[in-house]
């Protein structure tokens, strides 16, 4: 058989492929996830200015008078396993630099853990955040929202505005517990022990299927103004079967009418009691304050990267971020299980006035937190499984019809016998 | 006098023996085998040699793909070539356009020295398909080849990519097309995906989701990926008969310094050159009017230069240096080892 031609076959095929690429029409750019912080937002006309705004040279004399700083948020966090403390190296690298220093200069290091992934990192000499003994209690079934399923959560106290670098604190008062509500309206307290490292944890055991919400609930006057700080937590009691992942009324949060100030988070149409927050997703909140939406709280959000976005919530109380990618491992490192926490807060102030623990003061300020867990986006990895399948379908399908070809034009040998008689 | 003529001559004549025996022991050089390790060579320098801290730049004509972060001990010029092709046409034809001419010149000065000798000896992407067809060689399947119509067809399309890679980026710094384009050659090119695997990163093997365009762009880059293995297992040199960076090359030949001369005075028409010729250039054969035979799609692997047994009748020069030749007793000594491999 002639060897030529024999490309005919994939001649056409590289020829549609690379003028193909060229052809590709030029698609409008989608509206893309927010990737930078975004300027601190003017405050509702319902809120009073900010104090921690740098004030105005003409405004020193009254800085006698103002009010003190608003505190760092306290929040609850699922105490780290023994599977969250390895992975990472790259996110522990990156935080344990120069930001991580600065930003709690003068406070006691020893005291502080790292959460979750890049805990070994952290501890590294270059590392702001040297302390990395977490607590590790693999033997129970850890996690708060998104992050295992089991009936029995140990969470943490910790306190500040960077998720990665916040240390653990220990109340100063004696009989903290935290408060927990079901969705059946049962509610019931556990108590706060020493976890021997400057910081408190407790354990909450779980009964039934469902999301709990938890909150601590801190009161302090000072300096003319009363600071509410809630440290909330979600927690999630998941499985499968038994039919709970049939029943609806399962799946919804647990919501407390009675407290001052209250951080929702919103789930979406098709979550269920295994469902999982990735990057990328939307999560959204909504601030409530007795039951009721409350417009004009200031919402942020920060990631252990250090990403951080501040919003105002709206009328219906409701504010929504989009979970940046917070998990840059190199490629070899990668592991799709690798959870990164974010934590969420937020904080209004109202003009109310009052008498409390013997000091007066004329202003209230609300702060709640909640933290949570999130994946990598499965695009993540699924993007490298569908160049793989696209590049192996090509690669076998144009071997495929370059032999198909070959095949056809192949022409079974014929003999010819020459009649001389007929010549 | 006898004596002191000889005495005159004889270093010259020594000079001249040595010289003979210098060109001899290069127009008689075992080819195939030189080229293999030269190849071999440059390959470990161009996808390994950034681990050794060597830095050539960012404008090398050849594919040193940019996408080997760790590996690549310079980019290929194309890949800068399009990011600042797609600065805001002000900027562009601004300052920065001497950024741009400055990068232009870095790469003539590279490219000047080697001619299309970068696609035959140099490029890593090259010697990929020369291993893909050794594994075909050894595998048994006969290789394929384009009838001159198809030849005639396919020759354009390395122009078209040409054009297209420099008037999208274009058309991004006028805000006509989507930045989600850039790079678009980058995006379709087999070195994306296949030379960072040769470093042990596979992160370009992937669909970028990051917005419908880089979908398709990433989607259709893993296809010509496919094309790739299966044209260069049946093809030789599949690909660079599509390359606009050959495109390229070619528009700049005619200045540079190495060069594949034919002397059609000596030509037989046998054919043997083309018979070699990976890339199918019939001219090679059939042109005995054209001194400088070196055409568009020839990448310059000198394989017919010695597979001809014309003494003489096909050279590389450089610099109007003859190199490398064509004799007899090369294409005899040649033949003993199989030069028609």
């Amino acid at each position: 058989m002639k060897a030529s031609d024999s490309l005919t076959a994939i001649g056409p095929l590289t020829i549609l492929a690379l003028l193909g690429a060229f052809a590709t029409p030029v698609l409008a750019r989608p509206a893309k996830a927010p990737t930078a912080p975004v300027a601190r937002p003017a405050p509702a006309p319902s809120m009073a200015p900010r104090v921690d705004d740098k004030p105005a040279p003409s405004a020193v004399s009254a800085q006698l008078d103002a009010p003190p700083p608003w505190p760092e948020p306290l929040w609850l966090v699922d105490a780290p396993s023994a599977e969250r403390g390895s992975g990472d190296r790259g996110s522990g690298e990156r935080r344990g630099g120069k930001r991580g220093a600065e930003n709690h200069e003068g406070q006691d290091h020893q005291n502080r853990e790292s959460i979750g992934a890049g805990a070994p990192a952290a501890s590294a000499p270059t590392g702001g955040v040297p302390a990395a003994n977490a607590p590790t209690d693999a033997t129970e079934s850890v996690g708060m929202m998104n992050m295992g399923h089991g009936g029995v959560k140990n969470l943490v106290l910790r306190r500040g505005a960077d998720p990665a670098n916040a240390p653990v604190v220990k109340l100063g008062d004696d009989g903290v517990s935290l408060q927990v509500l079901s969705a059946d309206g049962k509610r019931w307290e556990t108590p706060f022990t020493d976890m021997g490292k400057g910081g408190l944890r407790t354990k909450v055991e779980l009964e039934n299927f469902g999301f709990y919400s938890a909150y601590l609930l801190r009161k302090s006057a000072h300096g003319g103004v009363l600071d509410v700080q809630v440290a909330q937590a979600e927690l999630l009691k998941g499985g499968m079967g038994h039919g709970v992942e049939y029943d609806p009324a399962l799946f919804k949060p647990t919501l407390d009418d009675t407290a001052p100030i209250e951080l929702v988070r919103e789930h979406g149409p098709d979550e269920r009691l295994m469902t999982s927050i990735h990057s990328g997703d939307k999560a959204v909140f909504l601030v409530r304050a007795y039951g009721k939406p409350l417009a004009g709280a200031r919402v942020s959000l920060s990631t252990q990267q250090g990403w951080r976005k501040t919003v105002t919530s709206d009328q219906n109380g409701r504010v929504e971020f989009t979970l940046i990618r917070d998990y840059f491992p190199a490629w070899s490192d990668f592991n799709r299980s690798q959870s990164s926490v974010f934590l969420v807060w937020a904080e209004a102030e109202t003009p109310e006035a009052g008498v409390y623990n013997g000091q007066g003061y004329s202003t209230t300020r609300y702060q709640t937190s909640m933290t949570a867990r999130y994946y990598p986006a499965p695009y993540d990895y699924r993007s490298q499984a569908y160049a793989l399948a696209i590049v192996m379908f090509v690669t076998a399908f144009t071997a495929f019809a370059v032999w198909f070809y070959r095949q056809r034009r192949q022409k079974p040998f014929k003999e010819i016998v020459f009649d001389e008689k007929l010549a | 006098m006898k004596s002191s003529l000889e005495s005159v001559a004889a270093p010259a004549l020594q000079r001249s023996s040595v010289k003979n025996v210098l060109r001899d022991a290069v127009n008689g050089v075992d080819f195939n085998r030189f080229r293999f390790w030269l190849q071999i060579f440059f390959f470990v320098l161009l996808v390994y040699g950034g681990y050794a801290g060597i830095n050539f730049g960012n404008s090398l004509p050849t594919f040193s793909c940019g996408y080997n972060s760790s590996g690549r001990p310079g980019v290929c010029y194309l890949m800068p070539l399009q990011h600042q092709l797609a600065m805001p046409w002000p900027v562009l034809f601004g300052y920065a356009g001497i950024t741009v001419l400055t990068g232009f010149f870095t790469f003539f000065l590279w490219f000047i020295v080697l001619n299309k000798g970068w696609c035959g000896f140099v490029c890593p992407l090259g010697t990929i398909q020369d291993w893909i067809t050794g594994l075909r060689k050894r595998v048994g399947v006969r290789f394929a080849r384009y009838s001159h119509a198809q030849f005639q067809t396919l020759s354009w399309i390395k122009y078209v990519l040409l054009a297209l890679m420099i008037l999208i980026p274009l058309g991004i710094g006028a805000g006509y097309v989507s930045r989600d384009m850039s790079a678009p050659f980058c995006a379709i090119c087999p070195a994306r995906m296949i030379i960072p695997l040769f470093a042990a990163d596979f992160r370009q093997f992937m669909v970028d989701f990051s917005s419908p365009t880089k979908i398709a762009m990433t989607a259709l880059g893993a296809t010509v990926t496919g094309l790739f293995f299966t044209g260069s297992f049946v093809k030789k040199r599949f690909w660079c008969f599509f390359c606009p960076m050959s495109a390229f090359h070619y528009l700049l030949s005619k200045v540079a310094f190495f060069r594949l001369i034919k002397d059609g005075g000596k030509c037989t028409r046998c054919g043997d050159c083309y018979s070699v010729c990976d890339l199918q250039i019939k001219e090679i054969a059939d042109d005995v009017k054209t001194p400088q035979i070196m055409m568009d799609d020839c990448i310059v692997c000198l394989k017919c230069v010695a597979a001809c047994p014309e003494e003489g009748a096909l050279k590389a020069s450089f610099a109007g240096m003859t190199i490398f030749e064509s004799t007899e007793a090369g294409f005899v000594k040649r033949m003993e080892k199989g030069v028609n491999s």
